[in-house]
């Protein structure tokens, strides 16, 4: 590295440097939930400090780890940085995490092993400025992706932009003219001729900043062409929202006070191995009170779940789970239908709630590790479209199963009359519902949820008031809903398919994020179908037709849901929602509540970004000549594809010494590139370009010499 | 203009004849005749420095006249002289050699500073006073004047204010192994000198003179020059930088060489090419430079190869 000389300005020039950094670092609290953001500022700040000291390397690297060293123990450890027993639990951490690294286990990384890396990160970049800043002098690279940045972060989080978009455009602005003026002045001959350079840039600089900054500050402001993105890409919520009166963790047993914020805790309830299809059912309930839901039902038990009718296609499979530490429950979980338990213990599977408990001896028991046989059905469309009416519904389902409060409000109804005005079987209607509940109307979220007052209604809360909400207040709605036209449904919970286990493909770790509530529909002659009503999340259940092909995998919901909205326009746009759903998947399924993206994944991508377009420049760049240039005519289009060849090998590190003219310069090239077009074009570029500047045809020759050439230093 | 091209080309080859391998420096030569400038040839004896002018004479027709400067040699003997002739009674003027169209100047160190004044002035004024009558030299005059630069005992060396008279301060050097045998070879029976004819004629030579104001100087072009002169202003190594003398001297020499090349415009490589020869002398070193026995060529060979060369638009700061 050359080392350049420092003045002040350099320093100005390369603190406004930091400036811009600061500003990637301060919407990790709001984007992310990213702590101690302060120290990862202070940490930048001692890079950017070392860096510019221009130490030997081995020093360099030393003041960085250290420098890490530090903020590691600030932020994660109590005891003082000089005493040992820290580095001891740091170096079994780091140990754990590479043992991630190669293992593939991305997700599995600590926050500390996070963290260093991040600061490594920083690092980087400290140096990637200073390169930009004092030894190139460019910064325009860095700076538009700071603007990207931060407008992205202003969109998808809840980051408010703004002063950091003006902050960042006084800095940026300042940091361009300061380097250009550097840039001007280098050329310049004389102190005179300096000055005079100073006082018209600063004139210029000052007009520019003012009037450009006036002029955004004041000029009318048009309102947003399309609509926030956020209230559909629900990441990065913040977890730590106000709750308003009730609050939810996980799985819970009583279900009777529905609402307030969800809070979010990855807590480990139990793993599973084996065959794992579908979302793992708790219990089911079925009487709505306007506040939850209670059980109501006469205490029948049975010895298989049975949810689905003799008649339809079945699959026997088993899975064997394991419960977390501290995580016991009198109850299986269990996917699809339950048929028996392998275990030595009683089981007695509650009729209505298909809640299977464990006894020993008449007494309630738990287990710790047990492996369950189960059925998961294909549910055919064709048979319960054929449903049009409950006649056919055996009366204690009717009994049971379609109850509501007497006080429920009327609009509820009326909503779910006009959501099925269209649709004359139990099917599409409940399609209707869901899809309604899936469509632009609701948004996920699970912080700032209401939950109804006394004498209140939850579901009339969620669809006319809040439309904010997560599982519960849209699985209780589409219940609801489909029960004020007589369908009995009823409210399933438990928990979405979990996540790869960490330290094991064949396993899946479920947790109280993914705690989870769906609705079940009954049809006679089929069973219970569940539907997944909720804004966010796949199902995988299997809705088969008859006239597929017998071996084909029946259609997921959302391709049939799009479907089916082709030809519904006035249902709002599919679009945003299969986003919504895409993103959904991206992070393995079935988050219980919410899930949030750690950002730091996303820096680094953009880091990366940054650096493969830096690494690729040469490539990039002749590519972009190549097709700019694509036709060339005139003497004036020649000269300026000529001065982007030079360009363009300077960007290949072919430079043109100071002192050496493009004659010589182009033997080098020839001789570099073993061609003879260089020659051939400067002849013409001279005669253009220190000649008399008379126009004529660029000549064909000319015109694929220089793209044979440009070809030649692309590769 | 493409005949006088043409016929610059014979001359070089016609030359080339009598003086073996020594291409570069008859293009120079020929550059500077078209410049309407003057060579210094700073050499050893024998190296074909009377060859070469004589064959240049000869091959565009011009009269050669040639002095021997020695320490006795007056102003007079120069310039010419007004006898008085008895039969006449009256004076009468006998010119002197400068009154010819190509002029050997031999060894212009041996002799006095009032001699060497006489013709450097007559260099720069394109004529001569004699007696109070002011007389114009032809309107073909080129002069080169050799410098024999090992036997310095008895000599006046040139003052610097005088060197910068001369376009070009040009060294032949020997010649390689088989040029000398070539050399050898062509002068066995007869000196290839008295065979040579002229192949250009001295109006198409002023012709010529003429176009190569013409040769266009591109804006950047002229910001180079400016750039190298000024750079030998500030060199650590000079003490005296090049005059805008010189700036004028390099832009015409560049032009002409362009048009012996066969151009109608100048390029870097011109100017780049030319620079050693048409500074070297007009620079004074600094006294540490000179007891290293640095030379003024290697030191123009030093800025060039710092000053940027103007290639587009973004490289010269002032464009008009």
């Amino acid at each position: 590295m050359i080392k350049p000389e420092h003045t002040w300005k350099k320093l100005i020039v390369y603190i406004l440097g930091y400036f811009l950094l600061a500003e990637w670092l301060l919407p990790l609290p709001e984007a992310t939930g990213t702590g101690s953001v302060t120290v990862f500022m202070v940490v930048s700040a001692a890079f950017f400090i070392v860096i510019y000291l221009q130490l030997s390397w081995w020093a360099i690297l030393g003041s960085v780890m250290l420098i890490i060293l530090t903020g590691i123990n600030t932020v994660f450890y109590e005891e003082s940085l000089l005493q040992l027993s820290w580095l001891i639990s740091l170096a079994a951490e780091v140990q754990t995490n590479v043992g991630y690294i190669i293992s593939g286990q991305w997700y599995a990384l600590t926050d500390m092993f996070r963290s260093i890396l991040f600061m490594l990160l920083l690092a980087i970049m400290s140096y990637l400025i200073y390169f930009w800043v004092v030894q190139s002098r460019r910064i325009l690279f860095f700076l538009t992706f700071t603007i990207i940045y931060i407008g992205v972060m202003d969109t998808f989080f809840e980051y408010n932009g703004m002063f950091a978009i003006i902050r960042t455009f006084v800095i940026g602005f300042l940091l361009l003219g300061l380097l250009q003026w550097d840039r001007i002045v280098s050329r310049a001959e004389d102190r005179g001729a300096q000055r005079k350079i100073f006082l018209r840039w600063a004139l210029i600089m000052a007009g520019f900043l003012i009037t450009a900054g006036g002029v955004g500050v004041l000029a009318p402001k048009s309102e947003p062409r399309w609509p926030d993105p956020v209230p559909f890409l629900t990441w990065g919520e913040s977890s730590t929202g106000s709750s308003q009166g009730v609050q939810k963790i996980g799985y819970d047993n009583t279900d009777e006070r529905l609402g307030g914020g969800f809070q979010m805790s990855d807590m480990p309830v139990f793993t599973a191995s084996g065959d794992i299809d579908g979302y793992w059912r708790g219990e089911a309930k079925n009487v709505y009170t306007g506040l939850g839901w209670e059980i109501d039902a006469p205490d029948e038990t049975a010895s298989e779940a049975g949810l689905y009718s003799e008649s339809i296609e079945t699959e026997e499979q088993e899975v064997n789970i394991e419960m977390a530490e501290a995580q016991e429950f009198g109850f299986a979980f269990y996917p699809g239908s339950f048929l028996s338990i392998e275990e030595d213990i009683e089981t007695s599977v509650d009729a209505w709630t298909t809640q299977v408990e464990f006894e020993t001896g008449g007494e309630p028991a738990s287990l710790t590790n047990y492996t369950v046989a189960y059925e998961t059905a294909d549910f055919p469309v064709e048979q319960m479209s054929a449903v049009t009416d409950d006649s056919e519904d055996p009366e204690e389902v009717t009994e049971y199963f379609t109850q509501l409060p007497d006080d429920l409000p009327g609009e509820i109804q009326e909503l779910a009359e006009d959501l099925t005005a269209d649709d004359d079987n139990r099917y599409a209607k409940a399609r209707a519902v869901e899809r309604y509940l899936r469509g632009p109307n609701f948004s996920y979220q699970t912080t700032d949820i209401p939950a109804p007052s006394e004498g209140g209604d939850y579901v009339s809360q969620f669809l006319f008031e809040s439309r904010t909400g997560y599982c519960d207040n849209y699985s209780t709605s589409m219940a609801v809903l489909l029960r004020t036209l007589d369908i009995p449904t009823r409210w399933v919970k438990g928990f979405t398919e979990g996540d790869q286990a960490p330290g094991d493909e064949n396993q899946v770790e479920v947790t109280n994020e993914n705690a989870h509530s769906w609705v079940e529909v009954y049809f006679p002659e089929v069973g219970w179908v569940p539907f997944e009503p909720t804004k966010g999340f796949s199902s995988e259940f299997n809705y088969t037709y008859e006239n597929n092909e017998a071996s084909e995998e029946a259609p997921e919901i959302e391709e049939e849901e799009t479907e089916e909205e082709e030809s519904a326009p006035e249902e709002a746009a599919p679009e945003t929602e299969e986003e919504g759903e895409e993103e959904q998947e991206d992070t393995s399924g079935g988050a219980g509540i919410d899930w949030s993206l750690p950002l730091w994944p996303f820096f680094a991508v953009t880091v990366i970004l940054l650096g493969a377009g830096w690494l690729f420049r040469k490539k990039l760049l002749a590519s972009y000549l190549l097709f700019k240039y694509r036709h060339m005519h005139s003497d004036e289009e020649f000269q300026s594809a000529y001065q982007a060849l030079l360009r363009l090998l300077q960007t290949a590190r072919v430079k043109r010494n100071a002192g050496e003219t493009l004659r010589e310069f182009a033997v080098r090239v020839n001789d570099l590139y073993g061609t003879g077009e260089m020659e051939q074009l400067t002849k013409k570029y001279e005669r253009l370009y220190y000649g008399r500047k008379t126009g004529n045809e660029a000549g064909s020759e000319t015109v694929t010499a220089w793209k044979r050439l440009v070809k030649k230093v692309r590769s | 203009m493409v005949n006088e091209r043409e016929a610059l080309q014979r001359v070089i080859e016609n030359v080339q004849q009598v003086v073996v391998g020594k291409k570069a420096e008859i293009e120079l030569s020929l550059t500077a005749l078209l410049a309407r400038g003057h060579i210094l040839l700073e050499d050893v004896p024998g190296v074909g420095k009377t060859m070469m002018v004589r064959a240049i004479a000869k091959s565009i027709g011009a009269s050669f006249k040639r002095i021997q400067f020695t320490p006795d040699l007056l102003p007079s003997d120069v310039t010419g002289v007004s006898i008085y002739n008895q039969r006449t009674m009256e004076f009468e003027f006998r010119p002197g050699p400068l009154m010819g169209n190509v002029l050997l100047a031999d060894e212009i160190n041996r002799t006095s500073p009032k001699t060497q004044s006489a013709l450097l002035e007559a260099l720069e004024e394109k004529s001569v006073t004699v007696d109070g009558e002011t007389r114009n030299l032809e309107r073909l005059f080129f002069v080169m004047a050799t410098q024999n630069p090992v036997e310095y005992g008895g000599t006046y060396p040139l003052p610097e204010a005088q060197l910068d008279r001369f376009l070009f301060k040009l060294r032949l050097g020997y010649p390689t192994e088989e040029q000398e045998i070539e050399v050898l070879e062509r002068v066995e029976f007869t000196h290839p000198i008295n065979e040579l004819s002229s192949v250009m004629s001295l109006e198409d030579v002023l012709k010529a003179q003429d176009l190569v104001k013409d040769v266009h100087v591109d804006h950047s072009v002229k910001q180079y020059i400016v750039s190298i002169v000024r750079e030998s202003r500030n060199h650590r190594d000079i003490y005296l930088g090049v005059s805008p003398r010189g700036s004028i001297a390099l832009m015409k020499a560049s032009q002409a060489y362009a048009f012996v090349r066969g151009r109608d415009y100048v390029t870097p490589d011109d100017v780049k090419y030319l620079a050693p020869f048409v500074m070297g002398h007009r620079l004074v070193l600094q006294t540490d430079q000179q007891m290293a026995d640095k030379d003024g060529e290697t030191v123009v060979r030093d800025i060039l190869s710092s000053v940027r060369v103007p290639a587009s638009d973004s490289d010269s700061a002032v464009r008009p």
